[in-house]
């Protein structure tokens, strides 16, 4: 069983990347009730700016990683407020708003693919591969490592953020009831365009450090979409503990899953997961 | 000559798979994400007949039927218990689960590889090799279609429809069993959706898993919301709509594969447009 | 109706229209002294692009040659382009439009196997020559009487690799990592069968989707069986990831591939992490002339497998077009009798009675620093 470790630490990484989607996610639905579906390009954005500031135009690796998860919150913020914000004022239903996400995913999506093509890239310094570590029997990649540091730095900031700070008070309102919120004087347009600027960016983070990982592709942002919301519901959605939380569960099932099972069903068997949750506990193993 | 009968039988395709998924989403108000399914199965039941056994091209659409009936009726069961956009969700899942089981099931489907060779209709010694007998066909099996939908939805079975999609709950207190009459539409729309498939499986001669994915359902449902929901004759506009204007890209003069990612970014862009301005789509009756 | 609708079907019905005006005006009919078209399907962007881009020049050059020379039946000889994307899907698609629309007589493609696997029946039911210059999968000997490759079928390759593999460099356990394809399964099958033949083990078996660009799963598992050998069967965008993955999980085994490794990206891109791979590929004598002549057309020495064959076959398309003209049965029965000398890609070039190759010659490379060089 010397496959053990391995299997461990890959399913704590995936769990790591599922956690960055589904916090930023998780933390739109919150303050919007809505599943926004264009939160999966973003992580794409994320990557390919990093491509372009960082390969294109050989800006330092940390400078053009920073400027990259900036870009991706404008992105986020921009369309929430061309968007979003205008369809929330006419009280448009929530699928309504699903749809417009669609639609805005499949554009930015395509987009990406016309300004970068749709090869397979990696942001990766240099060539050759990179320093990697032996814990317990399995092996890690310096990458992987920050991956796992940064799903825990993110968490730990959006608590920090969301109890200690005015900006996350007013957004916990906002998700437990939007109306009283703004009588009682919170500018809900304006903090949600917040949340979307953040979680758009973190969804960034994640794909730029995916970018390092494996590499980046247009068609990126589905398949970790798709993560996001599997690990969002079944952790509990609109519950950030329950992001988290059901982001590692989907790790491991996946990897362990698959380890018997052949690799091609891990999309599957995280949908098969998804509707089982959505059957016999919708709200998700942590209830608000 | 010859492309403008290439364009008008993927628009006679479409066009039954729009007026399939109406009937769905416009008329009962379900938002079903997963109609690409319905449409692989049927193209694979084709494909499969036709090339591993000496079977017709009519036999295997009757098969296709069967076993779009069958999946569907089961997942149906399943859907019933979600609503609104968790009930998209759910298609979702069952989109992605259909798409793994045509890539996995390798024995059967020779998954990524695809099922090259399928030949075309035999019918009193018509020649269908001939794109235009062929579009006739498909032309004629698009009228049935529509012929039955229309029917459908005008018939006490429709009002039935329409008034679980403005106020299920209301119809259960006069005694209707919503269940029944949501799983039949959806099993219907899903027999339409398998004939389609049988049609683009013997044109195109080839089929494989990636033409059945998540953005597939993902564009036949921008058909629909683009040419109006709930309206038959919407669908059909819808289908035509999307079906030439990549070609009017084509002739601005984009290179092939620009063109292809050009098209999607007008998908997207339409599906928000028509969100933020029309939700009726272009004669719709009923808004999302 | 009321008037918006009325005015948004007006508008629909105008923009039917101008396609119809535009499409109308497409290509006229074809006169005789119009140029012969034949179509090319290529893996112009995506998995192999590199390997299509380079067959490509070669076949711009190759066409330019024939041109030059007084052309075909003193008819220019023009390529219609296609993009296969190394995608059953999308090679499917553009045959239709090659065969339907265009109406070539010939095709000079695929390049992937998936490629030509994929419209091979709908040329064969159309009655249209395909002339494949990179299709190796063992399946395609059968799949038609108008489908031919020069060259050779991968019966021959998976059993050479199995022989090497076990008698050269001795290794008797291994495992196998392959791209899901016709191309990787095809080769994976034969080599299994010789290498079980010899009385070699196989101790794990992973495949993994042409798409994949993560395969840390099925490494994990290789790594875990102990080989001593990876016989890795993957395109070039797969590999990359892949060659780089393994060694970052301390997978340390040799790696040996197939013929889609003869690309410089692969080994540019992998820095250390490639040295030492080997691979199988078929030799191609080419000269001096033909590396000068693809020198000057794209600037560096790089010639990728397949593109000496695709130059072959274009001079011996005309030389088949000239002697019999353009219908397409005629080109077929001609194809079965040809025989092409003092080509690039091979001293001989017939076909066989399924339209295969007839020989083949393979050679391993090893790389070393970055390039891949010939084994000794």
């Amino acid at each position: 069983m010397d496959i053990l470790p391995q299997l461990i630490i890959n399913s704590i990484i995936a769990g790591a990347i599922y956690t960055l989607i589904a916090l930023g996610f998780n933390l739109i639905y919150g303050a919007t009730k809505f599943f926004n579906l264009a939160h999966g390009v973003m992580a794409a954005v994320g990557g390919y700016s990093v491509f372009y500031f960082a390969k294109t135009l050989g800006l330092d690796i940390y400078l053009a990683a920073v400027i990259g998860v900036l870009i991706t919150g404008l992105v986020g913020y921009g369309l929430d407020r061309l968007v979003y914000s205008p369809l929330r004022k006419r009280k448009a239903s929530n699928m309504v708003l699903l749809v417009a996400s669609l639609g805005a995913f499949t554009a930015i999506q395509a987009i990406i693919a016309i300004l970068f093509t749709s090869q397979f890239k990696t942001l990766s310094q240099g060539v050759g591969t990179q320093r990697i570590f032996e814990v317990f029997g399995g092996v890690i990649t310096q990458t992987q490592i920050i991956i796992i540091l940064a799903a825990i730095l993110v968490m730990v900031g959006l608590v920090l953020l969301l109890y200690k700070t005015q900006l996350g008070k007013a957004v916990r309102a906002i998700s437990d009831d939007e109306e009283v919120a703004r009588i009682v004087g919170i500018n809900t347009n304006k903090v949600i365009s917040y949340t979307f600027f953040i979680g758009s960016a973190i969804a960034g983070l994640a794909g730029i450090l995916v970018g390092f990982d494996t590499g980046i592709e247009p068609t990126m942002g589905l398949s970790l979409l798709l993560k996001g919301v599997i690990a969002s519901i079944v952790g509990g959605i609109g519950n950030i503990y329950g992001g988290v939380f059901g982001a590692f569960l989907l790790g491991f099932v996946e990897n362990f899953g698959i380890w018997k099972i052949s690799g091609e069903w891990k999309d599957a068997i995280a949908f098969a997961l998804l509707i089982i949750f959505l059957i016999f506990r919708p709200k998700g193993i942590m209830n608000k | 000559m010859e492309y403008l009968i290439h364009l008008a039988i993927l628009f006679s395709i479409y066009a039954m798979l729009g007026v399939g998924l109406n009937l769905v989403v416009g008329y009962t108000g379900l938002l079903s994400v997963t109609h690409a399914a319905f449409y692989g199965i049927g193209a694979y039941a084709t494909a499969i007949l036709l090339t591993k056994t000496g079977a017709g091209f009519f036999a295997s659409i009757i098969l296709g039927m069967i076993v779009a009936i069958a999946v569907s009726f089961l997942i149906g069961i399943v859907l019933s218990k979600f609503k609104g956009d968790y009930y998209a969700l759910g298609t979702f899942g069952f989109n992605t689960i259909v798409f793994a089981i045509f890539l996995n099931w390798q024995s059967l489907t020779r998954g990524p590889l695809g099922i090259p060779g399928i030949s075309k209709p035999e019918l009193f010694g018509i020649n269908f090799a001939d794109n235009l007998n062929f579009l006739i066909l498909a032309l004629v099996s698009l009228g049935l279609i529509y012929f039955i939908s229309r029917f459908i939805v005008n018939s006490s079975f429709g009002r039935v429809l329409k008034t679980i999609r403005e106020d299920e709950e209301a119809i259960q207190v006069f005694g209707y069993n919503t269940l029944y009459f949501k799983l039949a539409i959806f099993v219907i729309s899903a027999a339409i959706a398998a004939v389609a498939g049988s049609f683009f499986a013997s044109y195109i001669t080839f089929v494989d898993p990636s033409s059945f994915r998540l953005m597939e359902s993902v564009f036949i449902l921008a058909i629909i919301i683009l040419g109006g929901l709930a309206n038959l004759r919407g669908s059909i506009l819808g289908a035509l709509f999307l079906i030439l204007l990549p070609e009017t890209l084509r002739f601005v003069g984009f290179p092939a594969d620009i063109a292809a990612q050009m098209r999607q970014v007008v998908y997207g862009v339409i599906l928000i447009l028509l969100m933020l301005y029309r939700p009726q789509g272009l004669i719709g009756e009923y808004k999302l | 109706m009321n008037q918006s609708t009325k005015w948004i079907i007006g508008v629909v019905v105008v923009a039917i229209i101008g396609v119809v005006y535009f499409v109308s005006k497409g290509p006229s009919q074809p006169v005789s002294t119009e140029p012969i078209k034949i179509g090319f399907i290529g893996p112009l962007t995506g998995d192999a692009a590199n390997i299509g881009q380079n067959v490509r020049a070669a076949v711009e050059i190759a066409v330019n040659e024939v041109n030059q020379a007084g052309g075909v039946d003193s008819r220019t000889l023009e390529v219609i382009y296609e993009d296969g994307q190394c995608t059953g899907n999308v090679a499917s698609n553009a045959a239709n439009k090659l065969i339907n629309i265009d109406k070539v007589s010939l095709i000079l493609g695929g390049a992937c196997s998936g490629e030509t696997s994929s419209f091979a029946g709908a040329a064969e039911q159309s009655k249209t020559a395909v002339l494949s210059y990179c299709s190796s999968a063992p399946a395609i000997s059968q799949a038609g009487d108008y489908i031919f490759r020069n060259y050779p079928s991968d019966l021959y390759q998976g059993s050479f690799g199995a022989e090497y593999v076990y008698n050269k460099l001795s290794k008797k356990k291994i495992a196998i990592l392959y791209a899901k394809s016709d191309w990787g399964n095809g080769i994976k099958n034969v080599f299994v069968k010789r290498f079980n033949e010899l009385g070699g083990t196989i101790l794990a078996e992973e495949g993994y989707e042409q798409t994949s660009r993560d395969l840390r799963t099925q490494l994990t598992k290789i790594k875990s069986a102990n080989p001593e050998l990876v016989y890795f069967l993957g395109y070039t965008e797969a590999s990359i990831p892949g060659i780089k993955q393994a060694k970052e999980l301390g997978l340390n085994a040799p790696l040996f591939g197939g013929d889609a490794w003869d690309d410089s990206k692969i080994w540019t891109d992998v820095g250390s992490a490639g040295e030492g791979a080997m691979y199988s590929v078929v030799y191609a004598p080419l000269n001096s002339d033909f590396k000068s002549k693809m020198r000057t057309k794209i600037g560096n020495d790089e010639i990728t497998i397949c593109t000496p064959q695709a130059y072959d076959a274009v001079k011996l398309i005309a030389k088949v077009i000239e002697k019999v003209g353009i219908n397409a049965e005629a080109i077929k029965n001609e194809l079965y009798k040809t025989s092409y000398t003092g080509g690039v890609s091979a001293s001989e070039i017939k076909f066989d009675s399924n339209g295969d190759l007839v020989g083949a010659n393979y050679i391993v490379k090893v790389v070393r620093n970055g390039e891949a060089v010939e084994a000794k």
